[in-house]
């Protein structure tokens, strides 16, 4: 057998592996976060009753078990899980900003986020009025910070968490709190600590 | 005469959020709402309470799951209160009531609704449900979104 010949199996042979690498790496980007495109899932419709809505910042700092006020970006979503009778998804955010912090809890640079709602195999669990986190997504949320463990949620349902589009703060939908139109985050950032 | 009947059964609670279901089934059992709600021991739709924490579920103090069916609404439903919430005293039944009904008002498959109705989607601050409008019982406009499915 020539060099040539066994030089032109070698490429062949890499060739073939560098295929089936392709198809494996697609395969798993096609699964995401654990969700699965394989099979249209089964929707488990969740739907709220909140316990307070924040008509504005002055109001939300009113609540006894809102202990921190931070704006972040999600860097990642953790497999969803069914503990205590409620499917949650935790989100990892990074923290921009802490805009509002009275017991000086401990924050580091990313911190774990519980809202509720997830896929769970087939099955996605999920609360109309609060959507599911996005990867990439910018919030400010009005967070009770858990001192033990540092497990965080927001309060207020969908008036504890505002977008942050293009620089601009949206109320998350209808349900929201009251944004005046085009704040811009630092704005509103700056205008927490006196609410 | 109603139109639909719903079975659910108790899980065990405290007796204050058991009360509370009570108050919030009986609410829409006498309002002119095509539906009526009694217990029944193997019941496909559950109700109870779980202390979910202030922030366990994103602030809720009620949450319902309604699992799907190919040819019907769902298939099994469970509803809970959240008993960080519940048990405080400045819940007192009549609250808890509003939270209750308004968890059955998903049960029948209503969504939320902004204003002074049972289907707001908040108990306390702002234009609530409860806090803003002291309502605790299905009016029309909840009443017309059932009768408009039963």
């Amino acid at each position: 057998m020539s060099k040539g010949f066994l030089s032109r199996q070698v490429v062949f042979v890499l060739m073939i592996g560098m295929v089936v690498l392709c198809m494996m790496l697609v395969g798993a980007c096609a699964e995401g976060n654990g969700t699965g495109t394989q099979a249209t899932p089964t929707i488990v419709a969740m739907d709220a009753s909140w316990h307070i809505r924040y008509a504005d910042v002055k109001s939300a700092k009113q609540d006894p078990d809102l202990n921190v006020i931070l704006s972040g970006t999600v860097l990642s979503l953790k497999p969803a899980q069914m503990s205590n009778g409620i499917v949650t998804t935790d989100a990892v955010f990074h923290v921009t900003h802490i805009a509002w912090n009275p017991q000086k809890l401990s924050i580091g640079s990313t911190i774990l986020v519980r809202a509720p709602g997830g896929t769970i195999g087939n099955t996605r669990y999920e609360i109309d009025d609060f959507p599911m986190y996005r990867v990439g997504e910018q919030d400010i949320l009005f967070l009770h910070v858990d001192q033990r463990t540092g497990l965080a949620g927001t309060l207020g349902g969908p008036s504890g968490r505002l977008l942050v589009q293009n620089g601009i703060v949206k109320p998350l939908n209808t349900e929201g709190m009251n944004v005046p139109p085009n704040t811009s985050e630092n704005a509103f950032l700056a205008s927490i600590p006196s609410a | 005469m109603c139109c639909a009947h719903f079975h659910v059964q108790y899980l065990g609670m405290s007796s204050k959020d058991s009360t509370g279901w009570d108050n919030g089934r009986y609410a829409w059992n006498v309002s002119p709402a095509n539906f009526d709600v009694y217990p029944y021991q193997s019941a496909v739709i559950s109700m109870g309470d779980y202390n979910f924490g202030p922030n366990g579920c994103g602030g809720c103090d009620g949450i319902t799951y309604l699992n799907p069916c190919n040819s019907c609404t769902y298939s099994s439903a469970s509803l809970y209160e959240n008993s960080y919430y519940t048990s405080m005293s400045t819940y007192t039944y009549a609250i808890v009531q509003s939270v209750t009904a308004h968890e059955i008002g998903h049960m029948v498959g209503l969504a939320h609704s902004n204003g002074c109705v049972l289907m707001n989607p908040y108990t306390f601050g702002s234009g609530s449900r409860w806090g803003g409008c002291g309502i605790n019982t299905p009016r029309s406009d909840d009443i017309n979104g059932v009768n408009a499915q039963y």
